[in-house]
């Protein structure tokens, strides 16, 4: 985590839902300001029941802490956010640029100052020349960029995606990781939902992994990624016996064919070994770093646990 | 302020999206315009702006009997069919999915993550429902007061009350589709369940009218009703006292006391809409026999006028609100309460 100020600081977040399911158990999570959050976990893990409750769209069962120094379900808070919704249906009545007026006027935003600003954000979710056009026309992928729109109209200091990219196509969720990188860029904190983990590891800074209603991991990007990081060394030729054994010793080393794996050590730690090799001569061909990815730490976190909420 | 605006706008959006809005639009100008069509002349009335021409000596202008039918055709037919169930009918299959739609999953976040109360959301978006009968009463007491004014050649503006009354009317039983709405999120369950409460207070209140007029109304006039064979027949003194159907009457004015008077409030637009005297002699009926008569025929008119007259306005207006606030209050707290 950074030292940046929290936009999120919230702990004892606990949700019981009728029938004993338990979504969330006791989560804490921080959020630091200005940069791009990851929430992962399996479906039912709680991700969007913890979304709703800091926007007040569902009521805790207990919940401390504050959003944006307010604390959480402060009203007038939600003025400074934008939310686009997982599955968001918009009315088909009315065109995009209508939608994002309608979500402007419910933040309390002017006309004078949303027409300037709705011209800004079709142009940037590139849906200009679609924009007169009924929502009842548009594809899953229009309807995620208009909602993307909306979500940003009100200059949001804290943007909350769920599910953003679901439906996009590979263009539109190149560009959607542009317009993320461009509002961090800003000084705005983005907190993202996603099932998609190539996605996240691609934008976000920080990640929060949450299984059965638990935040379960949580870190920066470069903390989870880089704490089981591995080295490959290539090397053409035989060692000699002196040299495998004084290698084998290490525990962290494990000698192969040709080549050698250097666990859980940082790029100085390996040089020392890199000159054991050269001192004897040998060539080496290659040297890889192994991070291991988002998807890893996912699949290991979660790895032997059910899907969907907690029951007691 | 601006999210006042900006939800009532998207409720008129809502409307003029709807098929249904245009055709009680539709409905409300054709026969608006129908009324309006009527003309009376010297020698008879026309219809269709003088496509056909009925010749007659006593519906005709100059002819106090002619201007009480041109009114007749509002108060018992306009007033009664459509202001009274037709107008009603249509707003409520129009607006019935406005709640259940409101609140799916995926439409109601956006709206409850803005900083707006939920209480404020609920009632604005309720009162965007009253914008679809007011729109459509207006249309229609514009066209009847402007066919008064030109054929009658006076201008009433009582006539106005159509708006308020046909609004308030809706509203009692719209109150219903709301609740069902929010609780099971269904538009034909809401449909089902305000039309069917609809009918039930309809017979509620046909049933309180009836042991009225048989329970007391005609007692007091010394008369009673063969049910055998329809007839009315005269009663003595101690005939009057022997009949006991009081209590009948108490137990079901007391059911129907808590509930919405849809019909009576529709009803109610014969004394709010007051019209000049005509001078028709057909008019003059029901004070005559009041005055001299005394035969069974009279009576029965008598009873019948007393009957009508059994609520007073203040109880008919007062108990219907206050279903209305019950109602909505119960919806709005399950609407506010709930997670979506």
């Amino acid at each position: 985590m950074t030292d940046r100020p929290a936009a999120i600081d919230i702990i004892h977040v606990r949700k019981r839902f009728s029938g004993r399911v338990e979504a969330l158990r006791d989560v804490a999570l921080s959020v630091p300001a200005g940069e791009i959050f990851g929430l992962l976990g399996p479906n039912g893990a709680g991700k969007s029941t913890l979304l709703k409750i800091l926007l007040t769209i569902i009521r805790p069962t207990s919940c401390k802490g504050v959003m944006l120094g307010q604390p959480i379900g402060h009203k007038k808070t939600l003025q400074k956010v934008g939310y686009l919704p997982e599955h968001v249906q918009f009315p088909e009545y009315l065109t995009g640029r209508q939608v994002i007026r309608y979500s402007a006027g419910l933040s309390g935003i002017c006309s004078k100052f949303c027409k300037k600003r709705e011209e800004e954000l079709l142009g940037l979710v590139g849906m200009n020349e679609w924009a007169n056009r009924k929502m009842r026309t548009y594809s899953k992928g229009m309807k995620q960029r208009i909602g993307l729109a909306q979500a940003l109209v009100n200059d949001p200091e804290l943007v909350f995606l769920d599910e953003p990219t679901d439906g996009v196509d590979p263009q539109g969720r190149k560009e959607m990781r542009g317009v993320l990188k461009s509002l961090r860029d800003q000084g705005k904190t983005i907190f993202v939902n996603s099932h998609l983990l190539g996605e996240l590891e691609m934008v976000c800074d920080n990640v929060a992994i949450l299984n059965q209603g638990q935040v379960v991991k949580q870190g920066s990007m470069k903390e989870l990624t880089a704490c089981d990081s591995a080295y490959t060394i290539e090397f053409v030729g035989e060692l000699t016996s002196e040299l495998k054994a004084s290698l084998a010793s290490k525990s962290q080393i494990k000698l192969g064919e040709q080549s050698l794996r250097v666990e859980r050590e940082c790029a100085a730690d390996i040089q020392v070994i890199i000159d054991q090799l050269r001192a004897k001569q040998v060539v080496i061909e290659q040297i890889t770093r192994e991070k291991q990815s988002l998807e890893d730490i996912f699949l290991e976190t979660v790895q032997g646990t059910k899907t969907g909420g907690y029951r007691k | 302020m601006i999210q006042v605006v900006t939800i009532l706008m998207d409720s008129l959006r809502m409307l003029l999206a709807k098929r249904l809005f245009w055709v009680s639009i539709f409905m409300s100008a054709l026969i608006g315009l129908v009324y309006l069509s009527i003309n009376l002349e010297p020698d008879g009335m026309t219809l269709l702006f003088g496509m056909e021409k009925f010749e007659s000596d006593v519906i005709c202008s100059g002819n106090p009997e002619g201007e009480w039918f041109y009114i007749t055709l509002f108060t018992s037919y306009i007033n009664r069919f459509w202001i009274g169930s037709g107008a009603i009918l249509l707003a409520l299959i129009s607006t019935v999915s406005v709640f259940p739609e409101f609140t799916r999953a995926g439409t109601i976040e956006i709206s409850l993550s803005k900083p707006v109360s939920r209480t404020g959301l609920f009632f604005v978006k309720y009162l965007g429902c009253m914008l679809f009968v007011a729109l459509q009463s207006l249309l229609l007491a514009v066209l009847v007061f402007v066919a008064i004014g030109l054929r009658l050649e006076y201008w009433n503006w009582s006539i106005f009350w159509i708006v308020p009354v046909l609004t308030f009317a809706f509203s009692l039983i719209h109150s219903v589709q709301v609740l069902v709405g929010v609780v099971t999120k269904s538009s034909l369950v809401s449909l089902l369940v305000g039309v069917s409460f609809w009918v039930m207070v309809w017979m509620l209140q046909v049933s309180e009218q009836t042991m009225y007029l048989n329970s007391y109304a005609m007692v007091e006039e010394k008369m009673k009703v063969d049910w055998k064979s329809g007839e009315v027949t005269g009663l003595d003194e101690k005939q009057a006292e022997d009949l006991d159907a009081q209590g009948y009457y108490k137990l079901v004015k007391s059911v129907s006391a808590p509930f919405p008077k849809v019909r009576d409030v529709t009803l109610s637009l014969d004394q709010l809409v007051s019209f000049r005297d005509s001078g028709s002699i057909l008019e003059q009926i029901d004070l005559l026999a009041s005055v001299e008569k005394n035969d069974v025929q009279y009576k029965s008119q008598r009873a019948e006028r007393r009957t009508r007259e059994r609520h007073t306005m203040k109880y008919i207006y007062l108990s219907s609100l206050g279903f209305e606030c019950v109602v909505l209050s119960l919806a709005c707290f399950i609407f506010v309460r709930r997670d979506y």
